[in-house]
């Protein structure tokens, strides 16, 4: 089956006259009808900017400056603005918004933020329409139909994440990219959320995910394969478990093993075991965006890119494992 | 205690508080001040008594008697506040013996039909293109908008008046340069009247609505640019909805904050219109009062401060209640505003 | 940022280079001009009314005054007005949101419930009503009179930075240590409001400056001196405007618009600079 989603070489910029922030560099990816795709790395790593080419969101400042985004074959590149707007996002790839927290119109009710929403896509409904609609995917998803009477500040933290989630996935979209849903919520609020996106998959009200975090404990939860992402590249992609407990990359295996780490103080410090700072986006460096914190870097690192490897169901880009090979 | 009605106290509170300041400070400042009107008043009868010594006598007892400075300062107080609570604000001297009141009462209408439509449109115009403007950010339209505002922001109503006076009136002839109607009609439902009071108010009115214009456009501009910027225009953007209703949510949204700015800065725009009536001698209380300064009649002074502050304050009272219904988070208690 | 970063900014900003270049000319030609050009303003001796001519590069008056002159002898006093008030109303707008905002609860309340009354008092017909007190008035006392009317939204916005800042970590550690809040005020918040303060300034100059046009319009500005204002006393006494008399009231007006929106355009151009949601590109 060909894959839902498919970046190809993806290059994205953020160009100002102040200079160029290289925030993709070579990106390719493929997300499968019926997967979760969870993209892990620091901030700063480019993963929402990922995101946003993902929908071909990109607008000045942030170019495309090089690849494709295939959405079912169809190049969502080359498609306008605003006819993206109006087939492609909210309907077919939808996003659950990062800081849900202002994410919904502060002087609109719930239920006109959805009328809106729907009737770009749908102008052949009426209000009433919409607002059954609502209430009935409110209902199936064991949300509160009060909400859609109330303003966005009515609502508290967790309940305003899941009514957003609600909305994005009113239309049945193919593809559901969620960039930190979770970051700014507390743990007992988180597990609702993921507990909800899972359900809203294996109702197949969406066919895939794609979940964006900083936290590999999260994305553990929910995942079913896993992107790792570091200095606007990936650096090794796989199924969730193998990932997770065989990690090959040398900064997939520190990232993990800051977390799985049973003692909670070594936990606590996180990446601070990682020596050294991600490097500057503005000014990338030549090889291996890793070599310089690497503890395994050779020369060779710091002067050459490395390859993509496969090793069974995975892909790597280190030359430890033999990306070098040309 | 209901937000609502807790919100409705507080400005009740503020409003009498500030409009007893108010009246302390008009009771005060010609009391206290050295050299004050009242004295100068009196040595300009002393210099004109030559010619006509009656009317002198006349007009000095009208001033001691309104000021009564010969009681103590507590019972003046009392006068004073049981005078202004009748609406006895004095005898002008200018237009003696013709009471404050009375004068300034048939001219505050003039000057309201000026200012209300003028100062509404203007900022209704301004919201309008300055969201259209932050919208095509950085584009030429945007530029030339926003130079624009710039300057007219920085034009005074009475300065602007002289370029349409000189161009429209003066050079070229299709508007009058003087008045608020034709010499020999009298003020009244008459098609004649109306239709040469039009004529006299088209460029009094422009001037106010195109330099408020740049002051409104200037402020929604910057206001719309974090609205676009803002993460529910984003989320709004990225769900597809089109941007002519991304326009609309911004200037929906930005009203709202402006509402408070339209009655802020209405203390500023009454003295700006005041001095408006008097580059084109429309029959407002700005032309009144312009008469008035020109013989330092106090009297007449003061009562116009009385009248168009106490007219600028209920106008705030008005709108912060209506900003209370517009505002979701006023009307249920989440924001105290 | 760093200082020379800054600078390079700035100069990159065509708001700001257009802003300060037309201030500065303006500045400099009331500065040099009255030494070049040492006609008396309030010489009524010339013909009346007369063209522009090279006598009178800018023609006379009504009464006989070199337009020029005026103008000359105006654009200083102006700036002289402008800069007066501000540097008043910037005491006492910082004075009033710095106490608000640190000593907070019943301070708070009333000095910002006054400085709202303050805002909702239409200045203009403040400023006629105490200046018909005064018989004579200098330039300074009307400058004095401007600059207390003119306070309050800035002691709003001060306020309002006040109290954003104070939730700051730095401040909270001077806190800790000991230092009173009005050292913490001067040493550790204003500087962090230098680009607010700078941009207030220049608001409060050219809002001066044009009020004291729209005071001195209706004939209660200074009694002695040439200002911009007095220009438009005599412009509207004279009826120049209907009698055609454009050489006089043409480039005055031209002339304080210039002033008061290149100094807009430099507080617009700080904010664009310094406040990164704003910049463009």
């Amino acid at each position: 089956m060909p894959p839902l989603l498919k970046l190809d070489d993806v290059y994205a910029q953020y160009i100002t006259r102040y200079g160029t922030v290289y925030a993709v560099n070579g990106v390719s990816l493929e997300i499968g009808e019926g997967e979760i795709l969870g993209i892990v790395g620091e901030s700063g790593c480019g993963k929402s900017t990922l995101a946003r080419v993902m929908m071909m969101n990109v607008k000045p400042p942030l170019h495309l400056v090089r690849g494709r985004v295939l959405l079912q074959g169809v190049e969502l590149n080359r498609l306008p603005r605003d006819r993206l707007k109006r087939e492609v996002w909210g309907k077919q790839v939808s996003l659950v918004p990062q800081s849900v927290m202002n994410a919904l119109n502060p002087t609109m009710r719930v239920r006109d933020i959805i009328r809106d929403f729907v009737k770009v896509h749908n102008p052949e409904l009426d209000d009433d329409e919409v607002y059954s609609m609502a209430r009935d995917r409110f209902e199936e998803l064991g949300l509160d139909i009060r909400a859609l009477d109330l303003y966005p500040f009515e609502l508290s933290g967790g309940m305003r994440q899941r009514v957003a989630i609600a909305i994005a996935t009113l239309l049945n979209p193919k593809l559901l990219i969620a960039d930190e849903p979770t970051s700014a919520l507390d743990v007992s609020t988180q597990k609702v959320v993921l507990k909800l996106l899972k359900r809203l998959w294996n109702e197949g009200i969406v066919k895939s995910i794609v979940f964006i975090t900083h936290d590999i404990a999260v994305v553990r939860q929910i995942a079913t394969r896993i992107a790792v992402m570091y200095a606007g590249k990936i650096v090794e992609v796989g199924p969730l478990e193998e990932v997770i407990f065989k990690p090959l990359h040398p900064y997939t295996e520190l990232l993990i093993s800051s977390i799985l780490t049973p003692e909670p103080e070594v936990k606590k410090r996180g990446l601070v075991e990682i020596r050294g700072a991600p490097p500057d986006l503005r000014t990338p460096p030549r090889g291996c965006p890793f070599a310089e914190r690497c503890p395994y870097a050779t020369d060779r690192c710091r002067r050459e890119e490395p390859r993509p490897v496969v090793i069974g169901s995975r892909l790597i880009y280190c030359h430890l494992r033999g990306g070098g090979a040309a | 205690m209901h937000p609502i009605t807790k919100f409705l106290l507080r400005k009740i509170l503020f409003y009498t508080a500030t409009f007893i300041i108010m009246l302390v400070i008009t009771f005060v400042l010609p009391r206290a001040i050295p050299g004050n009107a009242v004295l100068m008043q009196l040595r300009q009868f002393m210099r004109t008594a030559a010619t006509n010594p009656e009317a002198i006598e006349e007009r000095y007892r009208a001033l001691l008697s309104y000021f009564g400075l010969d009681k103590p300062l507590w019972e003046q107080f009392v006068d004073y506040l049981w005078r202004v609570a009748h609406g006895d604000l004095g005898v002008s001297i200018t237009f003696f013996p013709k009471r404050v009141s009375d004068l300034i009462f048939s001219s505050l209408p003039w000057s309201l039909a000026l200012l209300v439509p003028a100062y509404t449109a203007s900022w209704f115009v301004g919201n309008v293109l300055g969201t259209y403007a932050a919208h095509r950010r950085n584009t030429a339209i945007d530029n030339a908008l926003f130079s624009t505002f710039v300057v007219l922001s920085q034009v005074p109503y009475f300065i602007f008046g002289f370029f349409l006076l000189a161009t429209f009136a003066v050079q070229m002839r299709i508007f009058p340069t003087y008045g608020g109607w034709d010499v020999g009609l009298v003020p009244s439902l008459t098609w004649d009247f109306i239709r040469s009071y039009l004529h006299h108010y088209a460029l009094p009115f422009l001037s106010i609505f195109l330099t408020g214009i740049g002051v409104w456009g200037t402020g929604a501009r910057t206001m719309a640019i974090y609205e676009f910027g803002s993460d529910y225009m984003e989320y709004a953007d990225s769900m597809g909805v089109p941007e002519s209703r991304l326009l609309r949510y911004a200037f929906k949204n930005i009203l709202v904050p402006q509402i408070t700015g339209f009655s802020m800065q209405l203390g500023f725009a009454v003295g700006g219109a005041l001095l408006t009536e008097i580059v084109f001698s429309y029959p407002g209380v700005g032309w009144l009062l312009y008469r008035g300064t020109i013989t330092q009649d106090y009297m007449l002074i003061q009562g116009s401060f009385i009248v168009v502050a106490s007219s600028v304050l209920l106008a705030n009272f008005i709108t912060d209640i209506l900003y209370a219904v517009i505002d979701p988070r006023i009307r249920k208690g989440y924001v105290s505003a | 940022m760093r200082f020379p970063r800054i600078v390079s900014e700035l100069l990159a900003n065509k708001k700001f280079v257009t802003g300060i270049s037309v201030f500065l000319a303006v500045l400099i030609i009331g500065a040099v001009g009255p030494l070049l050009y040492p006609v008396d303003p309030e010489d009524m001796s010339f013909p009346s009314s007369m063209p522009p001519c090279p006598e009178h590069p800018l023609g006379t008056d009504y009464v006989g005054r070199d337009v020029l002159a005026q103008l000359l002898r105006g654009i200083l006093s102006s700036l002289y007005v402008g800069f007066l008030a501000g540097v008043v109303a910037l005491a006492i707008g910082v004075l009033v949101g710095a106490v608000a905002a640190m000593r907070g609860g019943v301070v708070d309340e009333g000095l910002m419930a006054f400085t709202n009354a303050v805002l909702l008092m239409p200045t203009t017909l403040v400023l006629i009503l105490i200046a018909a007190l005064f018989k004579t008035r200098s330039i300074e006392l009307v400058a004095l009179l401007i600059g207390i009317t003119s306070w309050p939204w800035l002691a709003r916005v001060v306020r309002g930075e006040f109290l954003s800042l104070k939730e700051r970590d730095f401040v909270y550690m001077s806190l800790l240590a000991g230092d009173r809040w009005l050292s913490i005020s001067l040493f550790d918040l204003l500087p962090n409001m230098a680009t607010y303060i700078a941009m207030s300034f220049a608001e409060l100059v050219a809002g001066a400056i044009l009020q004291e046009a729209g005071i001195s319009f209706i004939g209660l500005g200074p009694t002695e001196g040439v200002t911009l204002g007095r220009i438009f006393f005599w412009i509207q006494t004279n009826n120049a405007v209907i009698r055609g008399l454009w050489w006089w009231w043409l480039p005055t007006t031209v002339v304080i618009v210039a002033i008061a929106a290149s100094l807009v355009l430099v507080s617009i151009s700080l904010d664009e600079v310094f406040n990164p949601r704003l910049r463009g590109g």
